[in-house]
């Protein structure tokens, strides 16, 4: 048996039967965990008011070899965000965060840079409030942190210069911005703006990064891009329900 | 239905499988009710598939509160002793039956139906909100007591709400939350402590 403590966040909570609770948290050593909090709906003394969504937490569990899930055997708050309680676009901001952590992860693999930025994302979200850049920073950041960035300052095959016209092919399957010549053939495209604007949210910190602002046109074209990457590099093909959530409630935001 | 060929697949296991499709059920679960199931006595099989039918095409939601009913008004919206002026607003039907057991309040309901969920989809739109808007718009509510739980998206769904009612001239209220009872400081979170200190009270 595998007995771990140490700082978490919390990414998804779910009841399990009529007294548990079923969390995945994110931890430093253990990556991504799926452990079962007994009678935590219940106990007035062991997780009250610890495990809700987001929360920073220390926590100490145990995992037995061949079993699915571990067991939380207890659990406080480092921090808690008070902002995703009040307002309900912070709150899908976060989600999204979350949430693609959570699909970027896997059991058992150390992720304590990824863990590290979750919480400075989460930090300077609830410091700084919602804004319509969020999702887009949270996309780039977190590809750079596990190594598929799009590259978009030079050309992402040979590492040439990029030729000074107002759009710039590019190719996912090759890693970013193509120059004329490693180009040949390439249909997407990206203004040079909307590049420039990522490529000065990849290089700033995060409390910089909420105040950039995107133009209208550019705010899509980015949205695109790095969906785009995010769908080939992670496989994601599908929405996250998060970002469902948050076009729903407001597109630019999504 | 159960994402199987239901003539290929044997009677025990299509039971089984549209068992484990209930919330909370796993498949050993699942087994030992659909095991129950077929040892039990005809009648009792009998009035569990009547039940389940008749719940499913009597029941429909009421058309002031969003609460289930078989009928066009739920009991509580057509009682005329109950204080119209006042409505208390639950995420779910479970919650207002644990308001109406303590017998403390004699007001009004209306049901969301769910909470703000951003990891599960759950919009302003999916939830029975619009229809709370339009209930107060048509007039003769002083007041709104919001009872969403109060876990994050409960919150968020309670700010939500003050804002989508804010200017229609109503009070709102937020039901209480701090200490609970039988609760300790000691084993108490920063949250609920802030919550128990800005709510605290004279004592008369």
């Amino acid at each position: 048996m595998l007995r771990t403590k140490g700082e978490a966040i919390l990414l998804r909570s779910k009841p399990s039967g009529e007294n548990d609770l079923m969390v995945t948290l994110l931890h430093g050593t253990r990556g991504k965990v799926l452990l079962l909090a007994r009678h935590a709906l219940k106990s007035r003394k062991r997780f009250l008011g610890s495990l809700e969504l987001f929360n920073h937490l220390e926590v100490e569990f145990t995992e037995r070899a061949g079993v699915f899930f571990g067991i939380l055997e207890s659990s406080a708050v480092i921090d808690a965000f008070p902002l995703f309680r009040k307002d309900s676009v912070a709150f899908g901001q976060a989600a999204y965060a979350c949430e693609l952590v959570e699909t970027a992860t896997r059991a058992g693999e150390p992720c304590r840079d990824i863990l590290d930025w979750l919480l400075d994302f989460l930090v300077t979200l609830n410091r700084i409030g919602p804004g319509t850049t969020w999702s887009r920073v949270a996309e780039l950041k977190l590809l750079d942190h596990i190594g598929l960035a799009p590259g978009l300052d030079r050309c992402s095959v040979c590492g040439g210069e990029l030729a000074s016209r107002a759009r710039q092919a590019y190719d996912v399957a090759r890693g970013g911005v193509l120059c004329d010549v490693c180009s040949a053939g390439g249909t997407n495209h990206v203004s040079l703006g909307t590049l420039k604007t990522l490529s000065v949210i990849r290089k700033s910190d995060l409390s910089l990064c909420g105040r950039i602002r995107f133009s209208g046109k550019a705010a899509q074209e980015a949205k695109n891009f790095l969906g785009d990457f995010l769908r080939y590099h992670m496989n994601l093909d599908y929405p996250l329900k998060s970002k469902i959530f948050l076009e729903k409630l407001n597109p630019r935001f999504g | 239905m159960t994402g199987v060929d239901e003539k290929e697949c044997d009677p025990l296991e299509l039971l089984t499988r549209v068992f484990k499709r209930l919330p909370s059920i796993g498949p050993k679960s699942a087994q030992r009710l659909s095991l129950f199931i077929l040892r039990a006595p005809d009648d009792y099989v009998r009035a569990f598939s009547q039940a389940l039918e008749r719940a499913r095409t009597r029941t429909r939601l009421c058309s002031l509160c969003c609460d289930y009913t078989e009928e066009e008004l739920c009991p509580i919206c057509s009682d005329p002793r109950r204080n119209k002026k006042t409505v208390c607003v639950v995420e779910q039907p479970t919650d207002l039956r644990a308001i109406e057991k303590t017998n403390e309040y004699n007001g009004m309901y209306h049901v969301l139906h769910g909470a703000l969920s951003p990891l599960n989809a759950v919009s302003p739109a999916d939830l029975k909100i619009k229809e709370l808007v339009d209930r107060v718009k048509k007039g003769g509510i002083e007041e709104i007591i919001i009872a969403t739980n109060a876990d994050t998206e409960g919150d968020v769904t309670a700010s939500y709400l003050m804002e989508e009612l804010k200017g229609l001239g109503l009070k709102i209220t937020r039901i209480g939350t701090g200490m609970p009872a039988g609760g300790e400081l000691e084993y108490t979170d920063p949250i609920t402590l802030t919550r128990a200190l800005s709510n605290r009270k004279v004592i008369d």
